[in-house]
């Protein structure tokens, strides 16, 4: 009769740590696979519909902190607008960002975010740089806690922000008389730039 | 007053050619109705222009679903042919950049003079006052002035040229010095106002121009249905054409709402085709006799000798800024190298000094995190030109379109694209790597990078499907678009085209869409 097999202490203890590493590994990989990642942000299904002012205001703001640069903020007031009124789930986003910033700037600087200077509305925007990476425990740990809603601020309000910058400002920044969709007449072109 | 007291002429396909068709001959009484698979796409593109520039907005409404609107590809053709098209009302003619170029009097005898393709059963002489027709039904503006190697014309052009830029004025300068012809491009946007259309205000947004100062099919359709002679069915899907016992004359065509659950037939005296290369090619065969006992009988021509335009580019770098795109037309170009004495052993080549800054600014701000990133990545743009090289092919019947294994929403299949490049191609693009750089040592580029064989982009252009040809044993219409087997059905388009050239299709498309209504409003 044969007996039980031997197994010692040291080898399930092996074991267990080579299965957790794997199991960490494949987490890992689920999280950050190549076009999938598991923070990647999404709109929820919410009605369309108008924002106030006071949030159009934060939203000018938060898009002239992640620029840095000059620009002329009616098109971007007028490209939020519409987006909160023609589709879902751009309405909701943006009333939580207007909320979430302006408390954070109201305990950073005792002022709403739009009246803010620039290095404190920055200072109010940083968690959206680590949201768009979070590659430590830490990191992940506070992103699985509620800053998911940073992803969502980064992805849909500060990048198509700076989007709508290099199709417009950027233009007249580089030295052209104007970005495409405006009128630039026939007569500039033949002329020598800037 | 409308005389709807005769039927209608059936067309299949709003693009430039049926829309050409249906103004021309409601213009002359005659009654049309238009199936269109596309939605609505309003005119002047205005709402587009503000969805794209002002809202950054990909708008579904102007698109079909993957079950409508799809086909399968196999080849080494690396572009996406079936979202080339844009089945809208108006056609893929709705997005396109405007250039109106004749072909030479050479391209239509290729096989006679360089011993490639086939000759067309037309020449340059036939077509030529089709081409000034069609300068000034879409409102060309352009010049032969400064371009030497322009075919003969009877009609000067409809409006005064797009001036060179500043920057292609200087390239020009050093090109001249080296024996090289830069000069403007004919294209059919207004330069100045062209009857109730506005002059281009440059707003360089001119696939979606918001003033129509840039030709749209729509133009001439709203003003079809305004004679109260012209039905658009949109959304409608033209499922085959039925012809009568002897096969030689059809009678009607099946259809289908895209939302509904039945067909419906629909009775015309003509039928004419003009859903581009590859639709209408798809609809023939999906119509063929050996698929149904009342259809078309075919010859094994549809859908051989699918041609596309194969065009490669280059970038070219500067020490001084270029700031490329200050005009959003095109301005220099040069037919010099359409018919080189090597023509033959290579195709022609139509070089093109793009308005595009390829690749900003789409999307390119991807990854950025402040504005100065942004303009970092812009500024090297600025110091660039793309060189383009329009090439000419010569037909291969192994390049083709035929029913794929798929099928849409309604059971039919799909067209099937083969397309691969053959030995004449390869010869062309070596040719025009040298012709690159030619262009880039004589305009004083600091360096230039030339893209490889297999970059190879359609241009949106497919032509051949159908060719015109007077033996019907090798050709599947004749010169005035009629199926060979079945008179009174007819294909109008490129489809019909025998060879490609070098240039741009879309003014030979309406030139000989103008000729095709001439016939049926003579004949019918």
């Amino acid at each position: 009769m044969l007996g039980r097999p031997r197994v010692s202490r040291r080898t399930l203890l092996g074991a267990a740590a080579g299965a957790c590493a794997a199991a960490t590994l494949g987490v890992w990989r689920w999280l950050y696979e190549p076009g999938r990642p598991a923070w990647t942000p999404a709109l929820e299904a919410t009605a369309a519909g108008p924002v106030t002012d006071a949030t159009l205001s934060t939203l000018v703001a938060a898009a002239r902190t992640v620029i840095s640069r000059p620009i002329e903020p009616s098109h971007y007031a007028e490209y939020f607008r519409w987006r909160a009124e023609h589709l879902p789930g751009y309405r909701t986003l943006y009333e939580r960002f207007a909320a979430q910033v302006d408390r954070a700037a109201q305990r950073t600087a005792g002022r709403a975010f739009a009246a803010c200077g620039a290095s404190d509305r920055a200072r109010v925007l940083g968690p959206a740089l680590r949201a768009r990476d979070p590659r430590s425990v830490v990191d992940v740990a506070w992103m699985a806690a509620g800053g998911r809603a940073w992803a969502a601020y980064d992805r849909f309000i500060l990048d198509e922000s700076l989007a709508l910058f290099a199709d417009t400002d950027a233009w007249v920044l580089t030295g052209y008389e104007g970005w495409p969709g405006t009128a630039r007449g026939l007569d500039r072109y033949r002329r020598a730039p800037r | 007053m409308p005389r709807a007291d005769r039927p209608a002429v059936a067309i299949v396909g709003s693009g430039i050619a049926g829309a050409a068709i249906a103004y021309l001959l409601t213009a002359r009484g005659h009654p049309v109705e238009i199936f269109e698979r596309g939605p609505a796409y309003p005119y002047p593109h205005t709402p587009q222009f503000q969805d794209r520039f002002l809202h950054r907005y990909d708008n579904p409404a102007y698109r079909l679903p993957p079950d409508l609107q799809g086909l399968t590809a196999s080849g080494t053709y690396g572009g996406d042919v079936d979202h080339e098209r844009h089945m809208v009302t108006g056609g893929t003619a709705t997005h396109w950049a405007g250039i109106a170029l004749r072909m030479t009097p050479e391209d239509f005898r290729t096989k006679t003079l360089y011993g490639f393709g086939d000759d067309w059963p037309i020449g340059y002489d036939d077509l030529e006052p089709y081409y000034g027709r069609a300068e000034a039904l879409l409102g060309v503006s352009g010049t032969d002035a400064d371009n030497p190697f322009a075919p003969r014309r009877s009609r000067p052009f409809p409006l005064p040229p797009f001036e060179l830029s500043y920057e292609d004025r200087i390239l020009a300068e050093r090109l001249h010095a080296a024996g090289i012809v830069l000069h403007t491009t004919p294209q059919a946007a207004t330069r100045t106002a062209y009857g109730d259309r506005p002059g281009c205000q440059n707003f360089g947004a001119c696939d979606v121009c918001p003033i129509g100062a840039r030709y749209s099919p729509n133009y001439h359709l709203a003003r079809a249905v305004a004679t109260g002679l012209c039905t658009i069915h949109r959304e409608t899907s033209v499922r085959r054409i039925v012809t009568d016992r002897s096969g030689r004359r059809a009678t009607s065509l099946v259809y289908r709402a895209n939302g509904a659950n039945r067909d419906l037939e629909h009775r015309a005296p003509i039928v004419v085709l003009a859903g581009g290369a590859i639709e209408s090619a798809r609809l023939l065969l999906l119509s063929s006799r050996d698929r149904h006992p009342d259809g078309v009988p075919l010859n094994g021509v549809v859908g051989r000798r699918l041609t596309f335009h194969h065009l490669w580019s280059g970038s070219m770098r500067y020490a001084a800024r270029m700031l490329p795109g200050r005009l959003g037309r095109w301005t220099g170009q040069s037919h010099q190298f359409l018919r080189p004495p090597t023509r033959g052993r290579h195709g022609g080549v139509k070089v093109e000094l793009s308005a595009n800054i390829v690749p900003w600014p789409a999307g390119n701000a991807a990854g950025t995190r402040t504005g100065t990133e942004v303009l970092e990545r812009f500024a090297p743009v600025t110091r660039r030109r793309i060189l383009t090289l329009h090439s000419e092919t010569a037909p291969d019947p192994r390049r083709a379109v035929t029913l794929s294994a798929a099928r849409d929403r309604f059971g039919d299949p799909y067209a099937h694209v083969h397309y691969d490049l053959n030995g004449f191609d390869e010869a062309t693009y070596a040719y025009g790597q040298r012709l690159f750089d030619r262009f880039a040592r004589a305009t004083g580029a600091l360096d230039a990078q030339h893209r490889g064989i297999e970059t190879y982009y359609s241009g949106g252009h497919h032509m051949g499907t159908c060719r015109m040809g007077r033996d019907p044993c090798n050709s599947a219409v004749d010169s005035f678009g009629a199926v060979h087997a079945c008179p009174n059905l007819f294909v109008s388009g490129s489809a019909t085209f025998v060879g490609p050239a070098a240039v741009n299709p879309t003014l030979t498309i309406v030139a000989l869409a103008i000729r095709t209504a001439d016939y049926l409003a003579r004949t019918g």
